[in-house]
Order: C-alpha cells, then structure tokens, then sequence
C-alpha cells in the first residue's frame, strides 16, 4: 500500500470501471443481480455525474431502459418483468430527474406513478414497499423523496410519515427501520432526510443524535453503522449525508475519512469497494464518491445530501 | 460487496471462469424465463411451485419471485385446506426459508418471506418454536438486524394473540425477554443489540405496569413457580426482575450497579456508555426520583468514572480515557443543572 501522502482518487479508473458495468453479461453475477439493475444504474450514474464525466455514459440508453422498467399501474420495477418496487420507483425518477427527461412522463402517467406510491402507505404513516408488504422507514423515504421530486407531496402524506417516524426514534436519538428497531446510520440516514423534506427536523433529538453519529468514526477513519461493528464506506454516506442535514458534518475527521475511501478502492481495474481489499461494486463506488462529495474534495460535483442528487438540481428545494 | 476479499483472476482462471459462468448463465435464464413466463400467464400449482423453489435457490434477492411464490400459495396451495394441511404447508415453507437463512441470514426476502407466511394466520403458528429457532440465530450472529428485528415481530405476534385484559401473559412474555436481553449481555457486554433491546423492554414494562394490581401478578408468578416444582431458577428471576418494576429507584441502582460493573469490565466498549448516558440523562428515568435522589446517583456515578480514569491511565502512560472524559463532562453538566434549580 502506497504512503497515505501519496493516495489519491482514481477519477478514470472509476469512471471506466462504471462505463464497463453493462459488459458483463458473460459473467454469472450480472444476471444474478437484475433485482437491482434499476438501482444500479442510478448509482452508476450518480458516479460519472459526480464524477463530471456524465457523457460518459449512453444517456439515450439509459432513458429507454428506464421506461421498460415501467408498469401499467405507474410503479417501476428494476428490470423489464420485474415487479415494481418504491426503491426502483425512485431510482427511476432520480434518474430522469437527473438527465433532465420528467417531462417524458404524461401527467396520466405521473398520476398513476402518484397513486402507485400513495396506494402504499399504511393507516399508521408507514410504507410497504411493494404489493406484499415489508414495512420499513427506507420506503418512507423512497415514497416522500419520489413524491417531492413529482411535486405531488401532500401534506396528509406527511403528516402521518412524520408521526410513523416519530415512533422509530430511539433512546441514543437514532431510528430503526420500524418501531422498537435499532438504531442504524442507513436508517437514521432516510429518516432525518424524509424529516428535512417534510420539514420536520424539530422532532429530533439533535444533541443526543448528533452524538450517535460522530461516535461512528473509528481510528482507521473510517465509519461504522452501528456501534462495535466494522467500518464500511457507505457510510461515509449514511452518516456523512445525516450530520450535513443537521449542519454537524464538521464533527467528523475528513482527512481521515478521505484517506479510508482512497484506500478501499481499486486502482487496477476502478471502482470503491465497502474497506481496503475487498472486492468493489458500483453501490459502494457511487457512496464514496457521495462522501468525498459531501466533504467537497477532489473537485466532485457537490451532492445534496437529502436528495441524493447534484445540488444544482435541487436549489428549488431549499427557498423556503 | 460486503466483505468479499478483492481477487485479481489470472488470465487463464478468468477463462476458466467465464467458462463455467457460460453452463451455469444458460441454466438461470432458461429458468427465469420459465418461471417468469409462467408468472405473466398466472399459471398458480404446484409445478409452478417447485420452479419457483428451484430459482430462489439459485438467488434468494430475487424479490418478484418471492412474489409470485406468494401468489402462488395463496391461490392454490393454501386454498381450501383443513387446518392440519395448513400447518403442514406453513411448516414446510418455514424449513425452506430456513434452509436458505443458513446460507444468507442478511437476506431481506427470506426473513420478509417467512413473517408473511408466519402471518398468514397468527393463530395456528407457533411462536415458542420461532423464539427458540430465532434464539439459536441470534447465538450464532449476536448483532444480526434481521434476527432481533425478527425477534420483536415473535413477541408482538404473541402479544397480539393474547386478551388485553390479560395483564399477567403481556407482562410475562416482556419479563422473559428482558432476562433474555440480560443473559445476552452477560454473554458480550459489547452487544449494542441487547442494550437497544433493554431500553426499550424496560420502558414498556413501566407502562404496562403503570396501574397494574402488583400483588396479583406476583401471585401468579409464585403459582407458576409451584407448578414447575418449585426448582425453577429461571422463574425466580423473572420475580426478581418483576420486583424491580414496583419501585423505579430500585430499578435505577441496580441498573447503575450493572453498568459500573460493565465499565470495569471493558472500559472502551462504546455500547455501554451509550446505554449510561441515556439512564443518567433521560427524562424518563429522573423524572421519577426526587432532586436529592438524582443528584446521589449522579454523584456516584462520576466518583466511579472518575476512578476508572485514574486506572485507565495506569494502563495506558497517563492517556485518558475518551469515554470517561466525555461521561465525566456530561455528569458534571447534569449536576451543575440540577443543583442550580434546586
């Protein structure tokens, strides 16, 4: 391993390493992972934009691809035949949203897409994911984010995802994924984000969660997700993106944590994988590249850490 | 991907890869496409099935699948049974998904799959078979998200099947969890899980038993204890613990006397610091004891941290201790609020 003086992001390789992702299809794994190839290319894209290279990949492709993913009942699935999902449902408009192409859905379609997602909240403000059923505050966030990016967010739908919210708060000021579960970055994450897009910051416990969070970085600088367990880089998102919301992201040691992406990366053949040597994905690769965004180094396209989108698409969102 | 070791294949293994990939990509989508075709045209028995078992063997991730395994119990299998053949179909489809837990316990589709079918009908599953069954996961992986999440999906089935006059039974099932927590904990006390667990057990054992007639549910915890001849530790600790519950400061020392104890036993384990802060700052606790009272146990408190600094930095050339600086901090801050409204 080279001196930590010397470590620096591979910015082609990582771009080449996204740009061949679409080549694989002779290998076993590309068509064991279709049930995320929605997500994926959201993620691949999110990596080049960032990346500022976002010609880099075939946007026409992309849009086409996006609009086979689509149902009759307005959701998206990840793959053509695939069941619709709200994660896919909102890769899906994240992408469009980022390639500058909503307008290619019809209001009836956009109504229907409206209709999928409000179809599936529950009495008590939660979300299924999909017509069987698994409640989870990252489907709140799916649904609220999707619904702000629609410009259809109704207060009703708020009202009750704040109060289902609400009641995943924990004693350590984290949420879990449903009431009772532990606290979790990746869910303290989609919670404090669906908050920020609601408005509702006020019903967090901000000192004792604000704690929590900066207690996730380790003495290799990178962060963990939960206490006692291993660092990963997506949670240089997960963490990173929930300290920004709350204007804390200062409490974290960037240098440190710049250092652990740097080195989880793969400097042959590109891409970030979850620590230092092990094997990358394009998941992974986009979340580093969102940390190290969100710590605005290497001259990466700065990311909105609600939205999860370049910030120069979602100035509208924070007038008021 | 998580925790997969980063391989560089040589030339010829990544042929010799590729190669194998080419049989075993001909297979999936063959099949895929079977069950997919299969899946558009609604077709729901029991060959359909077997193809849908085959492919989620093959990738368990594979949500719609899952789906369509739904539809097809749904539609045909689970139609129209006797009560014994519904047992016998929910028994077989929880050996299948265990089966594929061994494999993948992080798995969402698995674990969603199996609290449907567990929830298909909450009155003829059997739930002391899925706690123990969960408990034996949870001794292999003692952080799994999915088997403690599992686990509070059990006890709020059980709760929800019992009377809500029912005091007793709702308070029973809590008190054994809460002794589950504890013997997880004395196990590793490094186990945020059990601590997240504990807090939120202990507070919803207050509420139940805020205006509960604690002379009759003693009772009936000593009758229980009869009946399992009066040798049964375990049903001693429940009243032990039960006990507590009647008088919070009792509750409060002891749980100040466990955490000192857990701090002497690993002074750098972050969970157990977490867990103190919220027992000293939490209005939920405070707000039941008098001025004096909160001002005594904080006192203690940071005399104990305090002196395991001094000890830590034997140890450590003088360094202190992050966590007994920031604890020390944050009592001192209590106390000064405490005592200046006093």
């Amino acid at each position: 391993m080279a001196a930590e003086e010397e470590l620096k992001l591979a910015k082609e390789k990582h771009v080449g390493y996204v740009v061949e992702l679409d080549n694989k299809r002779d290998q076993y794994e590309y068509w064991l992972t279709e049930h995320l190839r929605l997500n994926g290319t959201y993620w691949g894209l999110m990596s080049v934009v960032l990346l500022k290279t976002p010609d880099a990949l075939d946007k026409e492709g992309i849009i086409r691809f996006v609009m086979e993913c689509k149902h009759n009942d307005g959701g998206f699935g990840p793959f053509p035949r695939h069941d619709a999902h709200l994660h896919s449902t909102l890769s899906a408009i994240q992408i469009l949203k980022i390639l500058n192409s909503l307008d290619l859905l019809t209001t009836d379609e956009i109504n229907k897409t409206v209709n999928f997602i409000t179809s599936l909240q529950l009495p008590d403000g939660s979300f299924h994911g999909d017509r069987f059923g698994e409640v989870d505050t990252r489907f709140v966030y799916t649904a609220i984010n999707c619904l702000k990016l629609l410009d259809k967010l109704s207060i009703k739908v708020i009202d009750k995802a704040v109060e289902f919210i609400s009641k995943c708060q924990n004693f350590d000021g984290g949420f879990g994924n449903c009431p009772g579960g532990e606290s979790h970055a990746a869910m303290i994450f989609v919670c404090v984000a669906t908050l920020a897009i609601c408005n509702r910051l006020d019903i967090i416990d901000k000192p004792t969660l604000v704690q929590w969070l900066s207690e996730r970085q380790v003495t290799n600088g990178g962060l963990n997700g939960r206490p006692e367990k291993l660092p990963d880089v997506c949670y240089s998102w997960w963490v990173l993106s929930s300290l920004s919301i709350l204007n804390e992201a200062q409490l974290i040691d960037f240098e440190k944590l710049k250092n652990f992406i740097y080195k989880a990366q793969d400097t042959i053949n590109g891409g970030i994988a979850d620590r230092e040597g092990n094997e990358v994905d394009v998941f992974h690769t986009y979340f580093g590249l969102a940390g190290l965004s969100l710590m605005g180094f290497d001259n990466l396209l700065p990311i909105d850490p609600i939205y999860a989108l370049p910030t120069h698409l979602t100035t509208q969102y924070h007038q008021n | 991907m998580h925790g997969i070791k980063r391989t560089h294949l040589s030339k010829d293994a990544k042929l010799r890869k590729l190669e194998k990939d080419k049989v075993k990509i001909k297979t999936y989508r063959s099949l895929q496409d079977d069950v997919l075709d299969l899946k558009d045209s609604l077709v729901f028995d029991q060959m359909a099935l077997d193809k849908t078992t085959k492919l989620l063997d093959l990738n368990p991730e594979f949500y719609t699948i899952w789906n369509y395994r739904r539809d097809i119990l749904i539609n045909y299998v689970l139609k129209d049974k006797s009560l014994e053949d519904l047992k016998k179909i929910i028994s077989d489809e929880l050996l299948f998904t265990m089966t594929q837990l061994k494999k993948f316990p992080k798995c969402y589709c698995i674990w969603n799959h199996r609290v449907w079918m567990l929830s298909y009908d909450k009155k003829i599953s059997n739930w002391d078979i899925e706690l123990m069954t969960v408990s034996k996961m949870l001794d292999l992986d003692s952080r799994n998200f999915h088997g403690w999440h599992y686990r509070r999906f059990i006890i709020s089935s059980m709760e929800s099947l019992i009377d809500k006059d029912d005091l007793y039974s709702l308070v029973l099932i809590n008190l054994k969890e809460l002794s589950y927590t504890s013997k997880m904990i004395n196990r590793n006390i490094s186990n945020y899980s059990a601590w997240h667990n504990r807090s939120k057990l202990v507070v919803k054992l207050f509420e139940q038993l805020l205006n509960a007639d604690y002379t009759n549910i003693l009772q009936r915890l000593e009758q229980e204890k009869i009946q399992n001849n009066n040798n049964n530790n375990i049903i001693d600790e429940y009243i032990n613990n039960f006990k507590l519950f009647e008088n919070l400061k009792n509750f409060i020392n002891l749980e100040i006397d466990l955490l000192i104890n857990a701090i002497f036993t690993d002074a750098e384990d972050s969970s157990v610091w977490v867990y103190m802060r919220w027992v000293l700052s939490s209005k939920f606790f405070y707000d039941k004891l008098s001025k004096d009272e909160y001002l005594q146990n904080l006192n203690k408190m940071l005399e104990k941290v305090e002196e395991l600094n001094e000890l830590e930095k034997d140890d450590n050339n003088g360094q202190n201790n992050p966590w007994c600086i920031k604890t020390t901090t944050l009592i001192k801050e209590l106390i000064r609020k405490n005592s200046n409204t006093l």
